[in-house]
């Protein structure tokens, strides 16, 4: 142990008085390490996304949109009644937009959801203060409302906006409740398939067979117990919501399929920032070996006299071994630092989760120390092939 | 403390073997003071090789302090090296970026790593011994090259050796250095420790116990 301690310690010494070529050598290092660590960065931040949203959505969620013709209320009892215990949830939603007052303040045109109890179990929507819509809410047309949580917050800056009235249009609503901020990972599918559910009032969707005369019911999220039951069902709810429809423009979303070829983008360009990365770390490394070979010539009499004062050449081969391994690290622990903060500008400037952790920091660093343990052998066999009274008489 | 007894050493240039030491026999007992003359080319730098464990001969037996080292393996010979000798080569190289300290103590790194504060005080009282106690954490580029020649005195003294071997040690040295230097080793070798020394300047030599000369690869006594 003390004998490891001395090699790092007299690293540190070569390189502390030589601090120039040792900034010069690891540059390679550096770039290689941040290129690696930004990939590895990249490709945690979508896995956490995917995981997250996929606990979130479902696998098994399906959601149903109408263009230009509402969803017929018998066609909705109909899927229920076909499909039966396969659909673990079916949730009619009607969306709408509309301007939204209170006391305090007044948001234009928010997204107004109309929908059941079930709807809160189907998006996981957490409740931060009173309550989500009942079935007491349907059956009876109270004009209550929930709030998303930014809603809420615009609308009532100070708190306490559960037991307050809002305008909805026209109309006037008891606030009954107030969710807290949704969990979800931004879902940018370049729509509006998930939309930002802290900015929407919530409102009690009414007996659908008297849908008509409000918004139209224009979204079904249909829930399943997996992603091969929601498949193999997806064609039958097709069938039943299209048969005999002329003009009907169904929109036919899977939440996993889209999340899965997001990640499967990022999959790709990260493979291809990881070739790029090998590429670097490979010159990286050359950039060592170079500075290594040239450091061994400049250090031959060190290295005769080190021979003459008792070191075997396996000591040699350890101490040229060390000083690269360690100078390349430093590079390492630089690219980590340089690594973070382009992944952060990466998933700025692309929009895309990135997660700096210990799994960048851990490949970073063993992958530095490796480029220059292999980068060092070589020099350091020649240090160790030294000839020591030669080289100590002559130089 | 020495005995080479038919020591022989060649190499090979070439298609050919080139003999340098043939056949070479030397004695010396424990605190003895030897000096070994030679032309360039004649094989001082390999009979050091050879008595300094650096290398193995070809034939023929070297005892050391009562051990036959001419068959011990690299590690071995590293070990022993590192123990039981001491080296004063003519330039006197140094670690360029330790200090004159770390400098003294370097072969404790291959020897007992552990305690290198007690290391690194042997290494103060050795330069101090030298004359160099002013100069404890220069670095050697700011020595003069007789203040380097002694403190290459103190490292080969650090291990506390049997023996001293010494390669043209004032070769580089001015007439003031080279008396200050000759002063040093006649009083170590007062003190008991065994010294070899290689050597062209004659007068230099004449503070050895004995004198040798190396002709075609054998020694010679002078004034015998």
């Amino acid at each position: 142990m003390s004998r490891w301690r001395a090699r790092i310690r007299s690293a540190l010494q070569v390189w502390r008085h030589h601090r120039v070529q040792a900034l010069l050598s690891v540059l390679g290092v550096v770039a290689g390490v941040s290129g690696l660590v930004t990939v590895v960065a990249i490709g945690e931040g979508a896995r956490r996304e995917f995981n997250e949203a996929i606990g979130l959505l479902g696998g098994g969620t399906l959601v149903v949109r109408s263009s230009g013709t509402a969803i017929a209320p018998e066609r909705i009892a109909a899927v229920q009644r076909i499909l039966g215990a396969e659909l673990d949830q079916l949730v009619p939603v009607a969306n709408g937009q509309m301007a939204i007052q209170s006391q305090l303040a007044r948001v234009d045109g928010i997204r107004v959801v109309e929908t059941g109890r079930d709807y809160q179990r189907a998006q996981r929507l957490e409740v931060y203060d009173g309550r989500f819509i009942t079935w007491y809410d349907q059956d009876q047309q109270t004009r209550v409302c929930v709030l998303g949580w930014e809603l809420g917050r615009s609308l009532f800056p100070q708190g306490g906006a559960v037991g307050q009235q809002v305008r909805l249009g026209n109309d006037v609503y008891m606030v009954v409740g107030w969710l807290a901020p949704t969990s979800r990972p931004e879902l940018d599918f370049g729509g509006a398939e998930l939309p930002d559910l802290d900015q929407v009032a919530y409102i009690p969707l009414v007996d659908t067979a008297a849908k008509a005369s409000r918004a139209s019911l224009d979204e079904l999220i249909l829930r399943f117990d997996d992603e091969a039951d929601m498949m193999r069902a997806s064609a039958a709810v097709q069938r039943i919501l299209e048969f005999d429809t002329p003009g009907a423009v169904f929109e036919y979303v899977v939440p996993i399929e889209m999340l899965r070829q997001k990640y499967q983008l990022q999959t790709v360009v990260g493979l291809l920032l990881m070739g790029t990365t090998a590429v670097m770390l490979v010159v990286g490394g050359i950039g060592i070996m170079n500075t290594m070979l040239m450091t061994v010539l400049r250090r031959r009499p060190e290295i005769g006299l080190r021979l003459a004062l008792g070191a075997r050449r396996r000591d040699i081969i350890e101490q040229f071994v060390t000083e690269s391994a360690l100078v390349s690290a430093l590079g390492g622990l630089a690219g980590l630092l340089v690594g973070a903060i382009v992944a952060r500008l990466v998933g700025w400037q692309l929009g895309w989760p990135v997660e700096v952790g210990l799994v960048a920091g851990i490949a970073g660093i063993f992958a530095a120390i490796a480029v220059g343990i292999l980068a060092g052998a070589y020099p350091a066999m020649q240090a160790a092939a030294v000839q020591p009274i030669r080289t100590l008489n002559h130089g | 403390m020495i005995r080479a007894a038919g020591l022989a050493k060649s190499y090979r240039q070439a298609a050919r073997v080139v003999p340098v030491l043939e056949n070479l026999d030397l004695e010396m007992a424990a605190g003895e003071f030897v000096a070994i003359m030679g032309s360039s080319g004649a094989g001082k730098s390999t009979l050091l090789q050879l008595l300094g464990c650096l290398d193995t001969p070809d034939g023929g037996e070297y005892w050391l302090a009562d051990a036959e080292v001419s068959q011990l393996d690299s590690d071995a010979l590293a070990m022993v090296r590192n123990r039981h000798i001491g080296f004063v080569f003519q330039s006197a190289h140094f670690v360029d970026y330790l200090d004159l300290v770390d400098n003294v103590a370097l072969s404790a790194e291959y020897g007992d790593p552990a305690q290198p504060e007690a290391h690194r005080q042997r290494a103060r009282e050795l330069l101090q011994r030298v004359g160099l106690g002013h100069r404890l954490d220069h670095l050697p580029a700011e020595l003069s090259g007789g203040e380097r020649q002694r403190a290459a005195v103190a490292r080969a003294l650090f291990a506390d050796p049997e023996l001293l071997l010494a390669d043209e040690p004032t070769g580089n040295l001015d007439d003031e250095n080279t008396h200050a230097l000759v002063g040093l080793l006649c009083e170590l070798n007062r003190d008991g420790l065994t010294i070899l020394m290689v050597t062209h300047d004659v007068e230099v030599a004449r503070i050895a116990g004995r004198r040798y000369a190396l002709r075609s690869g054998r020694l010679e006594e002078l004034d015998a």
